[in-house]
């Protein structure tokens, strides 16, 4: 006998048979019981979600000759005809294919006239979407008042094509993605009846590649089967079904978090090695790095994730090794990755220069993190704590550094508020880095811990873009790096409030610079400047630094010529 | 004469039988159903064939439709003469109708059957004035609910009230579909004759319009679990990541007029007018957009113009790219 592919041979024969759209079959069940069915049905969802099944279980039901309502026989020739493709009274149309006024016109032709030998004539419009507009409007009449011994039914993938005309005159079904564990469950039987012996994880597999669609699982079962016989190995399942190996996902995402470009190197060559294909690779990567979100933000649901149960404690431990926000840049890296591999000529190079770049995105600390650490930071301060250091913030309302803050031991001081009527942070007299005076080693740490104590949302945002601050003497020195012009002056103008946030974190008072922005703005002019070596202390040193800003560098280079000085304005 | 709904029709025609009405108004069931009692009053069963003449505005001219008017009825008392379309009648047909309207046979009943008439012609008013004019306009809001609930209760089934107001929030004002989603609840009921709540979310398809509407608000109530398996329920029905994307930035829109409506101080009806928004869900909608964050409403705006972008230029899958905005605005 001529092979049948799974999806044909296993396709439902009963409404018991048929999976995951219960609601769609009960209501079916109890209209063909009720006598209450009507002319026209519209079955709408995904690919593989039984709409064409079900259309050919209620062809039988209503047509079958010995069955009780609602449970056709299967025995009687109009089952076995259905069920075969080949029966008169039940026309199977294909609106791909057969979609024009001519074809709608030789339809309505046809549904004159009474069956041939069932009960009704029965219509069934698959991908009904495609039929071209004059088609639909010939349909319509018909469809409103059909001949009583006529029933339509419509099916589509695409409801959103069907015209407001044609809906209303149909009764509508949505159906829905099968839930894995019962397109597993279906699977499993099928294997066993087919004498296939498959593990669990295998399945599993063939599964979760279905993306919740009935036919495509059973196909990757076929495509399964036809390659490992009888005996399925887990690791074909993965060749086959062009699956990247989750030990291979699990590697790639330890190396990005753990800033190795070398593995990552590593691994794009084993891939090549290995014959996969790297489009495919990065899609599945892709689709890892959307699963660790969704399990970052709190949600668990495998049939969301569209994964097996049995690998969550591993992702969840690969969740944890990223902030959400570090996932959200990742995941935003990977589509640019992915968009730019479209168009590369050396794909290999183009995704692993996106790797290695995804490596080296800077961590980003979740907000609620650093107001826990704020907060704990604030519990935590002992009376007198070592040193008895004063309170950051009072630093630059009491006596400079290395003098104790007078009556501070022995109590607690309650929270000050920043002007913004936030709490600004106090120093936490155990903590590390953050807590104690900072010394201005790391350019970036000392600007973030500044930006920490600011207290000015506006000001925090365009502080972070800068890149790094460093410490001369009583001098701080605020580095733009590539931040935008709007960025340096909007905080040149806000030197004070820095000051004041940055000898909360030094320890003792400074002034602050912009390095690049001279003039007024660009210094602190509310607190007090100590005399400086690096002070600007005649017009050609400012002629020079004005000759460097970009600003004047692009004016000089569209209109050449020398520079003079009008006004100096200190 | 004008009636305004099924229950004045039927105490009208218990009264008596008019020569001539006029059927319109744009909720097409309530036509139907008028159409249906007057049909069920004017002939007896078996007649249609003899007895009912359908024209159809625009086709038909005005001395076709008198004649079939003034041909004597065979089998029934009266003969009954409908005209589909009846805004599409010529102009001068409609003079000639009137006209003939005057020396209608007795024995003949003839409906005008009109989606919209212009309320200023000639054609329209004498109908006003000398004849009966049945207009069916929308229900809303509470008439929808009890409109519903009568239905079901017609049928000899039960819908708490929670459920009946979750329906017709789903459905929304189209009474042919919301007729239609009763009826498939009710063949799901079958001989319990309670349906269950849980049919509702199970059975009933919701209008995109409404599913959009419970996606952005999950994403203003920051739930985003519900936002995430509101989207996945979106395009797991079939939807294209695409009209989702259309539809939410649609939305947003739809909260920035609100909001710009609300800070003047526009009446609801004409927020509802300005924002495009039913209003069966208008109080929802105006909570939502009081609740709206604009800087979100911004960012969703930008992201959501970023990923149609994308979705048009590149092979990424939409699902990732949506569930990634829900995930970085929640």
């Amino acid at each position: 006998m001529q092979y049948q592919v799974l999806a044909l041979k296993w396709r439902p024969q009963s409404f018991d048979e048929l999976v995951g759209q219960e609601y769609v079959s009960r209501t079916l069940i109890n209209a063909l019981q009720s006598g209450r069915v009507a002319h026209a049905f519209l079955f709408s969802g995904p690919r593989g979600s039984g709409k064409t099944s079900t259309a050919r279980l209620l062809a039988k039901a209503l047509n079958c000759h010995e069955g009780k309502p609602g449970e056709p026989c299967g025995r009687c020739v109009a089952c076995t005809e259905i069920a075969a493709g080949g029966c008169m009274d039940v026309l199977e149309i294909d609106a791909a294919s057969t979609r024009g006024i001519d074809d709608i016109r030789e339809l309505r032709e046809k549904a004159r006239y009474n069956p041939a030998r069932d009960r009704y004539k029965i219509f069934i419009i698959d991908e009904v979407h495609m039929l071209t507009p004059e088609a639909f409007n010939a349909l319509l009449k018909t469809l409103e008042e059909p001949p009583p011994h006529v029933v339509f039914i419509l099916a589509t993938t695409e409801y959103h094509k069907i015209p407001a005309t044609i809906l209303s005159r149909c009764q509508q079904y949505s159906f829905k993605l099968i839930q894995y564990p019962l397109i597993l469950d279906r699977l499993r039987k099928i294997a066993e009846a087919e004498g296939i012996r498959i593990s669990d994880p295998a399945l599993e597999q063939v599964v979760f590649s279905s993306g919740g669609s009935m036919r495509d699982a059973m196909s990757a079962l076929d495509q399964v089967i036809a390659f490992s016989g009888s005996e399925v190995r887990d690791e074909d399942v993965s060749t086959l079904l062009g699956l990247v190996e989750p030990r291979v996902l699990a590697e790639t995402t330890r190396a990005i978090a753990e800033h190795d470009p070398a593995a990552l190197f590593r691994t794009v060559a084993e891939l090549v090695e290995a014959g996969q294909d790297l489009n495919n690779f990065c899609r599945r990567l892709s689709g890892h790095f959307r699963n660790l979100m969704i399990l970052k933000v709190g949600i668990s649901d495998p049939a969301l994730l569209g994964i097996p149960e049995s690998v969550l404690p591993d992702l969840r431990a690969q969740a944890e090794l990223f902030s959400r926000e570090d996932l959200l840049r990742l995941f935003d890296a990977f589509q640019k990755v992915e968009a730019g591999m479209k168009y590369a000529a050396q794909v290999r190079f183009q995704l692993e220069m996106g790797l290695v770049e995804m490596a080296h995105i800077a961590r980003l600390r979740p907000l609620e993190e650093l107001v826990a650490e704020f907060s704990a930071y604030a519990d935590d301060d002992p009376p007198g704590g070592p040193g008895g250091g004063a309170p950051a913030t009072r630093v630059a309302t009491e006596p400079p550094a290395g003098q104790a803050a007078p009556g501070r031991q022995g109590r607690r001081e309650p929270l000050e508020r920043s002007p913004a009527g936030r709490p600004a942070p106090q120093k936490k007299s155990e903590a590390p880095a953050s807590a104690r005076p900072h010394t201005g080693g790391n350019a970036r740490e000392l600007l973030e811990s500044i930006v920490a104590a600011l207290g000015r949302e506006a000001l925090e945002f365009l502080l972070q873009s800068f890149a790094g601050a460093r410490l001369e003497g009583d001098r701080l020195i605020l580095d733009p790096g590539e931040a935008g012009e709007f960025a340096r002056h909007q905080v040149a103008r806000n030197l004070e409030a820095i000051a004041e946030a940055a000898a909360s974190v030094v320890g003792r008072k400074v002034s602050v610079t912009v390095e690049g922005v001279g003039g007024k703005a660009g210094r602190d002019e509310g607190v007090p400047t100590p005399p400086s070596p690096r002070a600007e202390s005649s017009s050609g040193e400012i002629l020079e630094r004005a000759r460097r800003e970009p600003v004047v560098q692009s004016f000089l280079d569209a209109f050449p010529g020398p520079v003079k000085a009008e006004k100096l304005d200190e | 004469m004008i009636i305004k709904n099924l229950e004045a029709l039927e105490a009208d025609l218990r009264a008596r039988l008019r020569p001539v009405y006029l059927l319109m108004g744009p909720e097409e069931l309530l036509c139907r159903e008028a159409f249906e009692m007057l049909r069920e009053k004017v002939l007896t069963p078996g007649s249609a064939d003899f007895d009912l003449s359908e024209f159809e505005g625009g086709a038909a001219t005005a001395s076709e439709i008198l004649d079939a008017a003034n041909t004597f009825p065979m089998m029934s008392a009266r003969r009954l003469v409908v005209v589909h379309k009846a805004g599409k009648i010529r102009e001068e047909d409609q003079e000639a109708l009137l006209a003939g309207i005057e020396t209608l046979s007795p024995k003949t009943v003839l409906v005008l059957w009109a989606g919209e008439l212009d309320r200023r012609r000639k054609f329209y008013r004498t109908f006003q004035q000398r004849h009966c004019v049945c207009e069916f306009q929308g229900l809303k809001e509470a008439a929808l609910e009890r409109w519903a609930a009568a239905r079901l209760r017609a049928a000899g089934y039960k819908l708490s009230p929670e459920g009946l107001k979750r329906v017709t929030e789903m459905v929304g004002s189209d009474l042919q579909t919301l007729a239609a989603e009763l009826d498939k609840l009710m063949l799901y009921a079958g001989g319990a004759k309670t349906i269950p709540a849980e049919a509702i979310d199970g059975l009933v398809r919701s209008s995109r319009q409404y599913t959009i509407f419970e996606l952005t608000d999950a994403v203003a109530a920051r739930d985003r679990n519900r936002a995430l398996v509101l989207l996945a329920s979106l395009l797991g029905m079939g939807e294209h990541p695409l009209v989702v994307v259309t539809m939410l930035a649609r939305h947003c829109r739809q909260i920035l007029i609100a909001r710009e409506c609300l800070a003047q101080r526009v009446p609801r009806r004409e927020i509802a007018a300005e924002a495009g928004v039913p209003f069966f869900v208008l109080d929802k909608f105006l909570g939502q957009a009081q609740r709206a964050e604009r800087a979100v409403i911004d960012e969703m705006i930008l992201r959501l113009a970023a990923i149609d972008k994308q979705l048009k230029s590149s092979a990424l899958d939409g699902r990732m790219l949506l569930e990634g905005l829900i995930c970085a605005l929640v």
